[in-house]
């Protein structure tokens, strides 16, 4: 892993793998499609998720599953709205760090 | 370390939060190691870290939430629709105030009126007078080159008589009465110029007078 990840990359990595599902993921299945992409510790990955929560971005609730509580998490229209922006912001960024990054 | 010891430590390096996030940190994990098919006796993954590495991060999280927030965007969120209410609002506010300050300014200059109603008429009476004055002179400098015009058409006809009996006064009198003629005609039509060009001037320069009293009285509405 050559490049960190920053805090808002990050925010963008986690708030589009929760999106990926309609219904939203959990925290498992959410740390294994994140570290599909970037090599992340479980222990990155909670704070952020708790932290989106926080900032309204994501909302949580629970499903019983195998007789135990499962908790979920689901992105809200804000988040939705913020992911959006992300995207943006992603496409410019590596657009214009590909243009010069990758030029022969 | 196996899951039971891993929980037990991570729920000791947590005492500095709160209850509530404690257990909900507590929660997550444990949920998070079901889902990963982790039981109390099996070993933890070296992935997950140590207990101690992982109440640090929660805990810098939390207590540092500014750190965190590198990204612009996340406290200018509703940045853009607050700068156009605030566009809005001032505009719509300017329009309410006048509206609602009108009915004090008429009534302000009802009151006042004694002093700025003779003001004005004292205002257009210097003006009146000035703009006479003027005038007058005009009218005075093109009497003057009226004379001077009659002077020299009499001195040349006084010439044209002398012409016969006394030729060189006669001829003298005939050029000093082309000089006197010439000088009193240029004189007279730069004064009719003047005249010309003075009175539309001050007709426009009353109507500047009048649209500029409009315009502040606008204004200040």
């Amino acid at each position: 892993m050559t490049f960190t990840t920053g805090a808002a990359l990050l925010d963008a990595i986690v708030l589009a793998a929760v999106s990926k599902e309609s219904d939203g993921s959990y925290g498992y299945k959410i740390t294994q499609d994140v570290k599909q992409v970037i090599d992340v510790s479980e222990s990155t990955l909670y704070p952020v998720l708790r932290r989106l929560q926080k900032d309204d971005c994501l909302h949580t609730y629970d499903r019983q599953c195998d007789g135990r509580n499962r908790r979920y998490y689901k992105v809200t229209e804000r988040g939705s709205a913020q992911l959006n922006l992300y995207r943006g912001e992603w496409r410019e960024y590596s657009s214009k760090i590909s243009s010069l990054l990758l030029a022969q | 370390m196996n899951r039971s010891e891993f929980m037990k430590k991570l729920e000791e390096f947590l005492a500095e939060l709160s209850p509530s996030e404690r257990q909900e940190a507590i929660d997550y994990y444990n949920n998070y190691m079901d889902d990963a098919g982790i039981g109390n006796d099996d070993k933890v993954p070296e992935s997950i870290g140590t207990p101690e590495e992982v109440a640090k991060e929660l805990k810098r999280s939390i207590l540092n939430p500014d750190i965190d927030f590198m990204a612009d965007e996340k406290v200018n969120y509703n940045a853009p629709k607050r700068h156009f209410d605030e566009k809005y609002n001032n505009n719509s506010e300017k329009k309410k105030r006048s509206s609602g300050e009108m009915a004090v300014i008429i009534i302000g200059l009802i009151i006042t009126s004694p002093i700025w109603f003779s003001l004005a008429i004292a205002l257009l009476s210097v003006l009146f007078g000035l703009s006479m004055a003027v005038l007058g002179v005009l009218f005075g400098f093109f009497a003057a080159a009226i004379c001077l015009v009659a002077t020299g058409i009499w001195l040349g006809a006084a010439g044209i008589s002398m012409i016969f009996t006394e030729t060189s006064v006669g001829l003298g009198m005939m050029g000093a009465g082309c000089i006197v003629l010439s000088i009193g005609i240029v004189a007279a039509v730069v004064i009719i110029n003047c005249i010309v060009v003075f009175f539309p001037w001050l007709i426009r320069f009353i109507e500047k007078m009048i649209g500029k009293i409009k315009k502040s009285g606008g204004k200040k509405l």
